[in-house]
């Protein structure tokens, strides 16, 4: 009994570093900024007061936030949609043992070792109405359009642009999951003449489901975090058609100094997080097969 | 093994004591002053650091105990940079602070008030060689809170090459007849723009700080973005709707503005007119066309010209006055000034009405003083509400929908005007 205490004591004083540094520096800053939210805190004005739910009440009725909430609902549906199709498709291609497969594998990561303000500005060049992309479709013929001014392309240049940036990392976690799939299953199927699809739809969705459930969970709350794109290629524009949370609450925070309308934008940022990550939790079951 | 721990000790504290002693001792030592660090937080780019500090080693050189240390903060992140550092109490001790930045700082009483430096018996630095009018800006109930650097006019730039191409006569040369208006303008820019070779006749509307980068227009037309009390968008008259027409027909009926996704700078020799200050003239260096200067075309209205403002305010007060005003006086002196003229218009009139002035840019003495020093007079800064960053989202809104949906002049006004209501409540 006493050791088991003892070994209890160890295990708190080990991770209490861990733990002391969490509580500081995130759930303090958190609960921080919640409490902010209920105030008229401005950077620049030293005179605060409690102002009850006003921030929150003024964020619901205003149709500029409605939009945001829509467009970063649109956003993180593309790029969590589009980042695991593409994601796993190229899992698939790259698991193959061929020559050289290794420069590709590399090749598709890459992005995520490139800060995103210098992949923002490159896709900025790219997709200019004079720009390489425009230039390319001349070639055959077609006008392209101005992508990042364009309330049609606009959001969806941005969604294709942050799926390219963060496809690396899912593909390699999906690939080792692959990777971990045992042969025997493709080779019993084979034998029973199963076709390529029924193996890939019943044998290994199933088995990398659970990667797959975390692939996306991951993908979720980052791309609800994405900022430094919007900030970089369109500034929210054009008619606020990719104005996101993220970047609204920078707007509030560090354009406007309103700490206060800030912090209740990203309260409740976090809690629809909060929401979205329980519902997903929930529903894990229908995911990941070693949960059932 | 006592004993040696005993005598460390004894030998530490001999130490300390000494030390201290030795510090009093120059603490009480007269005429031996206390080394003092001044920070200056400056937003320019590296020749304009290198200006600031020879003029800041003159000041190390004249009081040795007083050093400064120049921090320089991206103008992008210039005011975030500034706020936070200044709530964190790590503020710069002095700022470079541009219009917007001042007003901010101002009406949040963040600035120190330096009205000391008016000491008319300071023959030396004559502060009543500053023009008051320029001083007007940086005063609020009697007390002064910067000194200003730069009262540099906007005016137009542009490529003689292209207009020469197209056939037509430059706007200096219009000028000059009193035929250089908003018309003349919009009909140079209509005739040099050829999108095919990536030509355009102007390159300086930004939808996304729309009223900033158009106001001259707004002004040529007798129109105000607000009232004067900052307390209402007043856009939305007869002659502010003639304001937004032009540029709706440069965009919508024209087609010869450059979308703003395009970044087109006036060294690439592919705009015909610019709107800058003489702070851009020393990048015109070896661009390979002929280019000059014109005054902001003359429209119906008062005819006030942007002011380029930028003045030295400061933030902190942790240093003697005397120190403070020693180094402030020292980057404001006629000879700072005079050092600065390079890039920025001062406002002493000593250093304007001064022959060196105009020989320090690349331009004929009686265009540079016929259009930069004949705008001076008729130089107005643009100030906006304190909620303008909220506004301007919605107002950028407003005028890429009237660009990317033909919205109209009325309703784009009747827009802005109802969107940004509810910061004036």
């Amino acid at each position: 009994m006493k050791t088991k205490v003892q070994d209890q004591i160890y295990g708190y004083l080990f991770i209490l570093p861990l733990l002391i540094g969490y509580l500081m520096f995130t759930v303090g800053p958190l609960l921080g900024g919640f409490a902010l939210s209920f105030t008229n805190l401005s950077i620049l004005n030293k005179n605060t007061s409690f102002v009850g739910f006003d921030n929150y009440i003024k964020f619901f009725e205003s149709a500029y936030s409605r939009q945001v909430v829509f467009n970063t609902f649109f956003f993180s549906t593309g790029v969590v949609t589009l980042n695991l199709i593409i994601a796993t498709s190229l899992a698939l291609l790259l698991e193959k043992k061929i020559f050289g497969i290794g420069f590709f594998r590399l090749a598709v990561f890459t992005p995520i070792l490139t800060t995103v303000v210098v992949w923002a500005i490159v896709w900025q060049l790219l997709l200019s109405s004079d720009g390489i992309v425009n230039q390319v479709l001349l070639l055959f013929g077609i006008k392209g359009p101005v992508w990042l001014f364009n309330v049609n392309t606009a959001m969806i240049s941005v969604v294709v642009v942050a799926t390219l940036k963060g496809v690396g990392m899912n593909m390699f976690i999906i690939l080792a999951a692959l990777q971990n799939v045992p042969e025997i299953y493709y080779e019993a199927a084979s034998i029973e003449g199963v076709s390529n699809w029924q193996k890939f739809r019943y044998i290994t969705i199933p088995m990398i489901g659970g990667t797959l459930f975390a692939c996306g969970l991951i993908t979720v709350i980052g791309s609800f975090k994405s900022f430094g794109l919007i900030y970089v290629m369109t500034k929210g524009g054009p008619m606020n058609s990719t104005s996101v949370w993220a970047y609204d609450v920078y707007l509030k925070a560090f354009q406007s100094f309103k700490i206060g309308p800030a912090s209740a934008s990203a309260s409740v940022m976090f809690l629809v997080l909060v929401v979205l990550t329980l519902f997903q939790w929930k529903s894990r079951g229908k995911w990941d097969y070693n949960e059932n | 093994m006592k004993r040696s721990f005993s005598f460390i000790l004894v030998l530490l504290f001999l130490f300390c004591s000494f030390g201290l002693f030795a510090a009093a001792q120059i603490e009480e030592t007269p005429g031996v002053k206390e080394p003092v660090e001044f920070t200056v937080g400056i937003f320019g780019n590296e020749t304009h650091k290198a200006v600031v500090r020879s003029v800041l080693d003159k000041v190390e050189e004249e009081f040795p105990y007083i050093s400064v240390e120049i921090i320089t903060i991206p103008w992008g992140e210039y005011i975030q940079k500034l706020s936070v550092q200044k709530i964190s109490g790590d503020a710069p001790d002095i700022i470079w602070a541009a219009d917007v930045h001042l007003k901010t700082f101002m009406d949040n009483g963040l600035l120190v008030d330096i009205s000391s430096i008016r000491d008319e018996s300071d023959t030396a630095y004559d502060f009543k060689d500053y023009l008051p009018d320029t001083l007007n800006y940086v005063s609020k109930d009697g007390k002064l809170f910067g000194i200003p650097f730069s009262t540099a006019p906007k005016l137009i730039m542009y490529n003689d090459d292209l207009f020469k191409a197209a056939g037509l006569e430059s706007p200096y040369a219009l000028w000059q007849k009193g035929e250089w208006t908003y018309e003349a303008f919009a009909n140079a820019v209509v005739k040099i723009t050829d999108k095919s070779k990536g030509i355009y006749g102007y390159a300086s509307i930004f939808p996304s700080d729309f009223l900033m980068s158009a106001i001259d227009i707004i002004w040529g037309y007798g129109a105000e973005a607000f009232n004067a009390q900052n307390t209402k968008f007043t856009l939305n008259t007869p002659e502010g709707r003639k304001a937004l027409q032009l540029v709706w027909d440069l965009y919508n009926k024209y087609d010869a503005l450059p979308t703003p996704d395009q970044s087109i700078g006036f060294e690439s020799g592919k705009v015909a007119m610019f709107k800058g200050s003489t702070s851009n003239f020393n990048k015109m260096g070896n661009v390979g066309f002929k280019w000059s200067i014109a005054p902001l075309p003359e429209g119906p209205g008062d005819g006030a010209i942007q002011i380029g403002y930028a003045a030295y305010a400061v933030l902190n007060d942790r240093h003697s006055e005397e120190d403070l005003m020693k180094v402030l006086k020292g980057l404001t002196n006629k000879a700072a000034c005079e050092a600065f003229s390079k890039f920025f218009i001062p406002s002493r009139a000593s250093v304007i009405n001064s022959d060196t002035l105009a020989s320090q840019f690349p331009l004929p003495k009686e265009i540079f003083s016929s259009v930069v020093l004949g705008s001076i007079e008729k130089g107005r800064v643009m100030e906006v509400p304190n909620n303008y960053a909220q506004m301007n989202v919605l107002i950028q809104a407003a005028i890429e929908r009237m660009i990317l949906k033909d919205t109209s002049v009325e309703d784009t006004l009747n827009a802005i005007e109802k969107d940004i209501q509810e910061f004036f409540n």
